[in-house]
């Protein structure tokens, strides 16, 4: 965009560039450690993925592939980070002096064929390995536990620290914290380019420059188009995957129920709404307006969650939406500084709700260099840097 | 054929009289939509027959040999972007046609005043119907506001319930004597029309007060009183209901779905689908006719369908006549003509007041969440200018209207341009196991063949009632 | 004004109202003065369907033990069991 006469330049110490739950929570985090953050946002704020995710917090280990996903995730590897992202988010609620809606009423993981019931068994002593609780129990006692359960679940681990909290008001409740301690966020505000100028990094946008010598992209789906400006090809795999919610009915689900072998999470949400998704593709993936949603995905995210939970299937439906999913062509989260491009660091991926406190420290470690709380080098960035296409210094 | 209106019966029964095969889905138990909505039996038998002309014109879209689904509404459009989901009594079906025409109608503006979430408080239509459909009238004192030509009728059909109606109020000065006012002698029906109402309610001693609107609602459970902003000042009505609307505002979700065109109308925040002068939307298989295709009244809508219906059938290489065409094309210009000098004399927008309306007024009922709250949210970074946005700091427009009744409230109060809050499905209520339970889209091959021709051609391809 | 000449019965919150096959339940309740059909979930208070043609969805009552049902939408029959949402 073409400015009359010099941008304004304004000097800070950390520029977040995305305004989801991960820019807010990082900001947050940063501006307590007493950095001068600016978060950019090229929309409104917490529009995107962050707005149109469910919310939920996957503690016990998750089932490997969502809908229409070619290579499983190393749900193993998730273990640590959900276990220490269990542990702050139990704070999250004191630490912005905030009703975001959590709740920690426990999760159940379902199995419905002997292999399901099997993989239950498999993730339980790697559950245990990092203290996360859980319990295996058979079809009649799940049942008993939960009446709404249906007939063909076989088995089903329960989770007490499962959980979910309303998207609506976790990020705008980052935020508010983030700018009384200092940060300031600008709506509206496109990034148009990112170089390196001397010791530090030039954020352009259209209204103005913001100059840092750490910037932050925690853009999404759009983390591949900013890194792209710096001169570095990230590989990057975002999808738009959808959600469904019911009108309100009377409080009778307490927890959130998944599925070990198939993409599904239902739950019900404090004003009594059931929220029905799992990571269902959508028809299409498009980030300059609102994604359109998939008939297909839909019927079969539906059928097989009334399947489960029969008592669905009389209730009205009253939206479907769809929303981007910043995936990874490896499906792992990725978290860590580009490799030749010191002060550039991104953040992202999948269950990116659940583990959006856990990035926002450690972020907040590498930028403020005072040592990580965490080894996460393996979901460096380096594995989604293709070869020869590195950043050159200066 | 989707609505069977006005409109939508006239362009099913040309279309059928002109050989093209139709399906018409109706939600309702009886083909009639708001306008030529019809008295069920027992009422019909005791009461009489409310408008003969819609009972004649259902008759005709039978005889014409269109195929009826009603109680078949359309909640939906499939992946390939053309097949309709649909849902009958609860089981699911999907329709596919060559051609789709939309006819669904348009649904009132209600705007928030304070109160207006007080049981008693309905809107014009509502009033009209039960008045009409059901003989019962809203209240036994009421007051008939907002702004419209519709106010009227609404008056005189609660006298004819045995209502005392305090009075109408009309925003405007439709009626006023001014050089405007003239040019309707061009349409003597129209002013015919208004001045037989005018002269009803005028025996019956009820002021119609122009210049006037609702400042507020006041009451416990129920509506106790009106209070009037007038030019000299407010006046408060004992009354114990209100019948409240601004007009009508198109039905185009199901336009928006198809993925035909549709612009955002920055003076009524109504969502317009963008469509030639014979109802062709920008999808060149879509049709738009009546309410639909632009508020404009019955005489338009069934005069503006006829056109369209025979560009549908020319397209289908099944012409009418040329005489019929120069024939509806006359009637079309007449009509649209005379429904332009009608709009023309009422004003047009989301309510003049709305940006100062009171923090503590309830703009959407189904969330209960303040003109204040809006404006909060609109003031801080989270929403700043953005509709959509304040929906999700706020929950406006997340309840079971889904924004269908509060958008252009939220739109003003947020001062709003970036984005309206997107249309998707269900835009009717559809059942969860309905969903699930949905069929396979059908290949092109397997659209069942017609009994007569085997031209392919409108054809429930599952479910829906045979 | 000429009432119609009632010919069922629907019983609404247990009180019996005489009805007219056909007539919207919705006419039936208001004409009864019954404006209390939903308890609103979020203000608690008493809420009545506005729009009598399935936009606004605000009145919702149970009929027959079915839940959930748009008032304005059912036609009486002899006989129906409507349970609103009213808060004594």
């Amino acid at each position: 965009m073409a400015h009359v006469g010099r941008p304004v330049v304004t000097a800070v110490d950390v520029v977040v560039i995305g305004a989801g739950i991960l820019g807010a929570a990082t900001a947050h985090h940063l501006s307590a450690a007493a950095a001068r953050v600016v978060v950019l946002e090229r929309g409104s704020p917490n529009r995107e993925g962050s707005g149109t995710t469910a919310g939920n917090l996957h503690i016990q280990a998750v089932h490997t592939k969502r809908p229409g996903q070619a290579i499983p995730l190393d749900n193993v590897r998730f273990l640590p980070l959900q276990a220490a992202a269990s542990a702050l988010w139990a704070d999250v609620e004191a630490e912005l002096d905030a009703d975001v809606e959590l709740r920690r009423s426990g999760g159940w993981m379902l199995a419905e064929s002997a292999e399901d019931e099997a993989e239950l068994r498999d993730k339980a002593p790697h559950e245990r390995e990092h203290g996360i609780v859980t319990e295996l129990l058979d079809g009649d006692a799940a049942r008993s536990a939960l009446p709404v359960l249906g007939r063909t679940v076989r088995a089903a681990t329960w989770c007490p620290d499962d959980g979910y909290a309303n998207p609506l008001k976790v990020t705008p409740a980052y935020l508010r914290s983030a700018m009384r301690l200092g940060a300031t966020v600008h709506a509206h505000t496109p990034v148009t380019g990112l170089r390196r100028d001397g010791e530090v990094w030039r954020v352009s946008t259209t209204r103005g420059d913001w100059v840092a010598p750490a910037v932050i992209v925690v853009a999404g789906p759009w983390i591949r188009d900013i890194v792209a400006m710096a001169g570095v090809t990230v590989a990057a795999a975002p999808v738009a995957i959808q959600m469904h919610v019911t009108v309100r009915v009377p409080h009778v689900l307490p927890n959130l129920v998944q599925h070990i072998s198939e993409g599904l999470s239902v739950k019900q949400v404090a004003a009594g709404q059931i929220l029905i998704g799992g990571g269902w593709p959508a028809a299409a993936l498009d980030l300059a307006g609102r994604s359109p949603i998939s008939v297909r995905s839909m019927q079969g995210n539906l059928a097989q969650a009334t399947r489960l939970l029969p008592f669905l299937g009389e209730l009205t439906l009253l939206r479907v939406w769809a929303g981007p999913l910043a995936a990874t062509p490896d499906e792992m989260p990725v978290v860590g500084e580009v490799p030749g491009a010191p002060g550039l660091f991104l953040a992202g991926g999948t269950y990116a709700f659940t583990f959006a406190p856990l990035w926002a420290r450690l972020l907040t470690e590498m930028v403020t260099g005072s040592g990580l709380s965490l080894d996460v080098k393996d979901l460096g960035v380096d594995r989604l840097v293709e070869p020869g296409l590195r950043a050159r210094d200066g | 054929m989707v609505g069977g209106g006005p409109a939508g019966r006239v362009a099913a029964r040309e279309l059928a009289r002109l050989g093209v095969r139709v399906l018409l889905l109706d939600e309702h138990r009886r083909l009639g939509g708001q306008y030529y909505k019809r008295r069920a039996g027992a009422v019909r038998a005791q009461a009489g027959d409310l408008r003969p002309r819609g009972t004649r014109l259902a008759a005709e879209v039978l005889d014409a040999g269109v195929d009826v689904c009603s109680e078949t509404a359309v909640w939906g459009v499939d992946d390939d972007g053309r097949t309709l989901l649909t849902v009958h009594l609860g089981t699911p079906g999907s329709v596919r046609a060559l051609f789709t025409v939309l006819a669904t109608g348009a649904h009132e503006r209600v705007l928030p005043v304070p109160g207006w979430q007080l049981p008693g408080v309905c809107t014009p239509g509502a009033a009209l119907h039960l008045a009409t459909i059901d003989r019962v009238a809203i209240g036994r004192r009421v007051v008939v506001a907002g702004s419209g030509p519709f106010l009227l009728p609404v008056a005189v059909a609660l006298l004819d319930v045995g209502a005392t109606v305090a009075a109408v109020c009309e925003s405007g000065t439709p009626y006023r004597l001014d050089r405007d006012a003239l040019r309707g002698l061009r349409h003597p029906a129209r002013v015919a029309q208004f001045a037989g109402y005018r002269a009803r309610l005028a025996r019956a001693g009820v002021p119609v007060r122009q210049a006037t609107r609702v400042a507020a609602v006041t009451g416990g459970d129920r509506v106790a009183a009106v209070h009037l902003a007038t030019g000299a000042g407010t006046v408060q009505l004992d009354v114990d209901a209100v019948a409240l609307g601004w007009g009508f505002r198109p039905n185009t979700e199901l336009a928006a779905l198809l993925g035909c065109r549709t612009e955002m109308d920055e003076t009524t925040w109504d969502r317009l689908v963008v469509a030639d002068d014979v109802g062709g939307t920008t999808r060149e298989d879509v049709f738009v006719v009546g309410e639909a295709a632009g508020v404009a009244g019955v005489q338009a809508a069934v005069a503006r369908a006829a056109v369209t219906a025979s560009q549908v059938a020319r397209r289908l290489g099944r012409s009418p006549s040329p005489t019929a065409q120069r024939r509806a094309r006359v009637a079309r210009r007449a009509a649209t003509r005379a429904a332009a000098w009608t709009a023309g004399r009422f004003p047009v927008g989301a309510g003049s007041w709305l940006p100062e309306v009171h923090d503590d007024t309830v703009v959407c009922r189904c969330e209960f969440v303040t003109a204040a709250e809006l404006r909060c949210a609109s003031r801080t970074v989270l929403a700043c200018g953005d509709p959509d946005a304040a929906k999700g700091a706020t929950r406006a427009g997340m309840g079971p209207c889904q924004g269908r009744q509060c958008f252009p409230a939220v739109a003003v109060l947020t001062g709003g341009g970036v984005s309206a809050f997107p249309v998707r499905m269900p835009v009717r209520p559809v059942s969860v196991a309905a969903v699930a339970a949905g069929s396979p889209i059908p290949a092109d091959h397997d659209v069942p063949a017609g009994p007569a021709d085997t031209a392919p051609s409108a054809w429930p391809t599952s479910g829906g009632p045979s | 004004m000429r009432r119609l000449r009632p010919d069922a019965v629907v019983t609404v919150d247990g009180r019996t109202l005489p009805a007219c096959t056909g007539q919207s339940l919705y006419g039936v309740l208001i004409d009864a003065g019954i404006w209390w059909h939903r308890t609103h979930p979020v203000s608690g208070a008493p809420e009545a369907g506005m729009c009598g043609m399935g936009t606004c969805l605000a009145c919702l009552v149970d009929v027959d033990g079915r839940p959930g049902v748009r008032a304005c939408a059912v036609e009486i029959r002899d006989g129906l069991r409507v349970r609103t949402g009213a808060r004594r």
